[in-house]
């Protein structure tokens, strides 16, 4: 939609923001770890105005279409961080924003964004646990706010300071998309928020392999494209070969080998009224290779099936190639034998039948999704479908 | 240095010259369309119950009558298999095949999912489709449907809805669309619309 394309939404503006606190060019200069009284602290030794926007930024998540409001999962994953960092708790914020990308960020003033399409690729709260840990590793090392003091005084500050003055967001894709790809990390830093991450997680006993499991996974599919597209996060948080190994590593140490906490029932729960959407806007983006992937992937976990193979189904109906037609249907059927099935499996299942010419089979399918939803904002479709026998 | 300089000079040049080509020869269209005014698009026909804004090439057309955040119309015929929804530039992922993209085959529930698509990928929050039913398109077989769709990037999001009538006639997508904001500007411009939706003529192919 040309007039709705918007390279200056607000999401984009936090990218910005949060990629452009952690330019990695300039020396390290240290700093204390951030503590209870850290607000205090920053605000009086950095300018007021800068910090003023870091409130600017998290008053816009608060308010966005795009927060997911709910209190049940709002709670789980507060909880989270509660038991991750139970001494600067209250000093954190975590907004669960719904985007399909694989997301996370932090901004100084301990305001966190976790992107849904993150939570989709969890397969347990050990691994949800395992990037919130990581984040907050990030903040307690004030990583991002030593970032923030040596880049407010480049050119590139002025810019998103200069965005930021001109409201929700104005300016070009390629200037924000610019600076979200260019910021990073250092190594140094990054390695530190693994370390000190890892260590939280094993304080409160998940299980260690989380934290290489999920790059591992993200990372397969990231593979897939050789453009950055599915994760926002790989750009300021590198995944090199060497960090996949010092993962693997810590997860083998004497102290974490022992940790087993997965977590996987508490996860499925607090996720599971929101799965199907998230897996909608995941298979929006028609993004095939990398949805199969993460689909398959998502398949072997035992919660869920019948979200997943109704998924499936979508993916491959969706991208229609030689064969697909065939394998949506019997991933339609799969998820049509679950008793959870939701019913809009039998109106695709009937309209993947009808495309392969089994009108007898289409038709009953319609008709099962009738009698489930006979007020479907779609029924006078499916009716003229029936009618046209 | 001088030789750089023409070479700069010509290229310019040439550029404009072939921009200015690219107007003069019907690309583009006339910037106000009367009141009852028929508007052709390929064999896609409509009149205007109003006075609007235009702009477009040969296959699409923007109307407006307060600038295109306000409301937006649209006329997007003749639409191919491979190409996207509103003929844009192939975004790197539709020129691998993947992406919106409409494709042969697809009936009116999937035009309407490929929208809905779209929208989310085009930034927008909380977007939903209703109300998907047969409606004729002139004298060919078509279908409506509504949209609803938030703008990311203000406080609390401004909520839009949006109409269309659509039809796929021998592999191709026509279709009309308008979109406002829910507050004021829709209900405001929701009847010309409608009376825009009911001009429109297209003759039967079969």
């Amino acid at each position: 939609m040309r007039s709705h394309i918007s390279p200056s939404t607000w999401l984009s503006t936090l990218l910005l923001l949060a990629t452009s606190l952690v330019l990695s060019s300039c020396a390290t200069r240290n700093v204390a770890d951030a503590g209870a009284q850290h607000r205090e602290q920053v605000v009086e030794q950095d300018e007021a105005g800068l910090w003023a926007q870091m409130d600017r930024i998290e008053a816009l998540m608060q308010e966005a279409p795009e927060r997911v409001r709910d209190p049940a999962l709002q709670a789980y994953v507060d909880g989270l961080k509660c038991k991750l960092a139970p001494d600067i708790c209250a000093d954190i914020r975590i907004y669960i924003l719904r985007q399909s990308q694989f997301n996370a960020f932090m901004t100084p003033n301990g305001a966190m964004g976790l992107f849904t399409g993150l939570l989709l690729r969890c397969e347990d709260e050990a691994q949800l646990a395992s990037v919130i840990g990581h984040e907050i590793a990030h903040y307690r090392k004030r990583h991002v706010l030593e970032n923030w003091r040596r880049a407010k005084n480049t050119a590139g500050w002025v810019t998103v300071i200069g965005l930021l003055a001109g409201g929700s967001g104005v300016g070009g894709l390629a200037t924000i998309g610019a600076y979200v790809n260019f910021a990073s990390f250092s190594r140094t830093q990054e390695k530190e928020a693994d370390e000190v991450g890892f260590e939280s997680l094993v304080q409160a006993n998940y299980a260690s392999a989380a934290p290489s499991q999920i790059w591992a996974n993200v990372l397969a599919e990231e593979k897939l494209n050789p453009r950055p597209f599915l994760s926002g996060l790989f750009a300021s948080h590198p995944s090199s070969p060497e960090r996949q190994r010092y993962l693997a590593e810590m997860s083998k140490s004497p102290r974490a080998s022992s940790n087993v906490e997965r977590g996987q029932t508490a996860f499925a729960n607090a996720i599971a009224a929101h799965r199907s959407d998230w897996l909608d806007d995941e298979l929006a983006r028609r993004a095939y290779r990398q949805s199969e992937l993460l689909l398959n992937r998502l398949g072997k976990i035992p919660y869920g099936q019948s979200q997943i193979s109704h998924a499936q189904g979508e993916l491959y109906r969706k991208r229609g190639q030689i064969g697909d037609l065939e394998r949506a249907a019997a991933a339609y059927k799969r998820a049509a034998n679950d008793q959870n099935v939701s019913n809009e499996v039998f109106r695709d299942l009937g309209l993947t039948l009808k495309k392969l010419g089994d009108s007898a089979g289409a038709n009953a399918a319609f008709q099962e999704y009738l009698k489930r939803s006979p007020q479907a904002d779609d029924a006078a479709m499916i009716r003229s479908y029936l009618n046209a026998r | 240095m001088h030789g750089n300089a023409y070479h700069t000079l010509k290229t310019l040049r040439t550029y404009l010259l072939i921009v200015g080509i690219a107007l003069l020869s019907g690309c583009g269209v006339s910037a106000i369309v009367k009141e009852n005014e028929v508007i052709k698009v390929k064999d896609v026909s409509v009149t205007s119950p109003l006075r609007f804004s235009q702009f477009g090439a040969s296959r699409e057309r923007y109307w407006t009558l307060d600038g295109l955040m306000l409301n937006d119309f649209r006329i997007f015929t003749d639409i191919k298999p491979g190409e996207n929804l509103f003929l844009n530039t192939k975004s790197y992922a539709e020129r691998r095949g993947e992406g919106s993209l409409y494709k042969k085959g697809m009936d009116a529930l999937e035009i309407q999912e490929l929208f809905v698509d779209a929208l989310k990928n085009a930034g927008l929050a909380e977007v939903s489709s209703s109300d998907l039913k047969p409606a004729p398109f002139g004298e060919r077989s078509g279908f409506r449907f509504n949209l609803q769709f938030q703008t990311p990037g203000t406080s609390g999001g401004l909520i839009y809805h949006a109409m269309v009538l659509a039809e796929v006639e021998s592999d191709t997508l026509s279709y009309l669309y308008f979109d406002a904001p829910a507050e004021y500007f829709f209900s405001r411009d929701q009847a010309a619309i409608e009376k825009l939706f009911a001009s429109l003529t297209a003759p039967s192919t079969q």
